[in-house]
């Protein structure tokens, strides 16, 4: 059972506030919101369950129409597609009539990665840093798929 | 209470503009480094594998245990002079001293622990609140406080008193015998490329010929590079305190000094040969005794937190 990279989509949005700028994710699997407890079908025809999806969205960054550049001011975030707040980031104040480009990683970077020990989303309590070779999980997977086997799959990635 | 670096040795890695040391941060990583609380089931602690008395590593096993019984795959390290430390495990796995109390804290035969577990339960102890507060000024325990705290105690595990540091400094208590000065010389012709003063550890990872134990089949740095050129390479630990160390090597084969440098007279597969008499491995051992540092593992702000 393996999942075809590319088959799990993210959907970024704004909206205008008085102060703020919102980043909205709406994660997506083959056309459809990804919902607990659900059935999908992914490319290969296996049928597929997600219990845990979790990645950082790092150094978001704003390129306005005067090419400067607003960097967030929170260095990573942490999504989980299972946790609705974490789905809407709310960054600093952005003159969205100005804005061209918005830039992020998906993952953390190798600067980040070699920092020590850090704080919030990037505390390793959270669960997306690996123990036995330092370094955090950009990406997490699990699910279940009852075909061939009734298995359960993690696909934890770095880079 | 500001880590003092000893004449004449090189800047630390560490940095400590991201971690200022203070006198209660350091008596939380203390507590907490002596605590078994941090395994799955309240049996290991870090002491239970690094023992001061010994250089902080685990005396007469070759490979250390942890919970239930287990068996690991390597010699507990030494933990001594971690500021200057640029990478830390035999294959250099872990890249920040911080980070380096994970791995034991989730390993299967050490303390086969999950970290939000560890912080929920020290997060119950009023013990613990008292602790962070002092130290944090904020009484909840977090991932990130409870590893600062650990390096404030590792931090201050520093070894530069022996004997061998007397004598390069000309204080008292360092006259060198003949036998000492020769084995010091012996010691800056055939070891020194890989162990270089003062640190006694080129940081590297390096081959030194030691057949591959089958039932172990440790790779070294390969596992965690997956490189060719690194297999069976390991990280060349620091030689202070090294008469109690024992025993030697990343698999603990050899439980004696001479057996250590009988492997490296008879191994064909080092750079240069290294030829030694049994006269002269005598006197190097006899150089190897200087670096020990009775005021390092005797120093009471390193024990067991007596309340």
């Amino acid at each position: 059972m393996s999942i075809k990279p590319g088959i799990l989509l993210f959907i970024l949005s704004y909206f205008a506030y008085p102060a703020t700028a919102q980043l909205s994710i709406l994660p997506i699997f083959d056309g459809r919101p990804i919902a607990e407890n659900t059935w999908y079908v992914s490319t290969k025809g296996d049928s597929v369950q997600f219990d845990n999806i979790r990645f950082y969205l790092s150094n978001i960054q704003f390129e306005m129409d005067d090419n400067t550049w607003i960097k967030d001011t929170v260095s990573a975030h942490l999504i989980d597609v299972f946790e609705p707040a974490s789905l809407h980031i709310i960054t600093q104040k952005i003159d969205l009539k100005r804005l061209k480009t918005i830039h992020f990683n998906l993952g953390i970077d190798s600067l980040i990665n070699v920092s020590g020990a850090l704080g919030g989303d990037l505390d390793p309590q959270k669960g997306m840093y690996w123990a036995w070779q330092s370094g955090y999980i950009n990406l997490k997977i699990e699910g279940r798929s009852p075909l061939p086997l009734r298995i359960f799959y993690p696909h934890h990635l770095c880079f | 209470m500001p880590l003092v670096i000893p004449k004449g040795w090189p800047k630390p890695v560490y940095d400590f503009s991201k971690n200022p040391l203070t006198k209660e941060g350091f008596e939380l990583g203390r507590q907490l480094f002596y605590d078994p609380i941090l395994s799955r089931d309240s049996t290991i602690s870090c002491a239970s594998c690094h023992l001061q008395a010994t250089g902080f590593t685990h005396v007469d096993h070759d490979l250390s245990h942890g919970i239930d019984d287990k068996v690991g795959t390597r010699n507990s390290m030494t933990i001594m002079n971690l500021a200057w430390s640029k990478n830390f495990m035999w294959d250099g796995a872990v890249n920040h001293l911080d980070m380096q109390p994970l791995a034991p804290l989730s390993s299967s035969v050490e303390m086969d622990e999950k970290l939000a577990r560890v912080i929920q339960k020290l997060n119950n102890a009023k013990k613990y609140k008292a602790l962070f507060f002092s130290a944090f000024n904020d009484s909840l325990a977090t991932g990130q406080k409870m590893l600062l705290a650990f390096s404030q105690f590792t931090l201050h595990l520093n070894s530069s008193n022996s004997k061998y540091d007397k004598y390069i400094r000309e204080e008292a208590g360092g006259t060198f015998t003949d036998q000492e000065k020769n084995g010091l010389q012996l010691f800056r012709k055939h070891c020194a490329s890989c162990h270089p003063e003062p640190l006694f550890t080129n940081q590297n990872f390096e081959k030194n010929g030691l057949p591959i134990d089958p039932t172990l089949n440790d790779l070294g740095r390969f596992t965690i590079t997956r490189m060719p050129v690194d297999s069976f390479k390991f990280k060349v630990p620091t030689l202070r305190n090294i008469q109690f160390t024992f025993p030697y090597m990343h698999d603990g084969r050899f439980k004696k000094l001479r057996e250590v440098l009988n492997h490296y007279t008879e191994t064909d597969e080092l750079k240069a040969q290294i030829v030694l008499s049994s006269n002269e491995k005598a006197d190097l051992i006899a150089f190897l005794l200087t670096l020990t540092d009775n005021d390092f593992l005797f120093d009471k702000r390193f024990g067991f937190p007596k309340d």
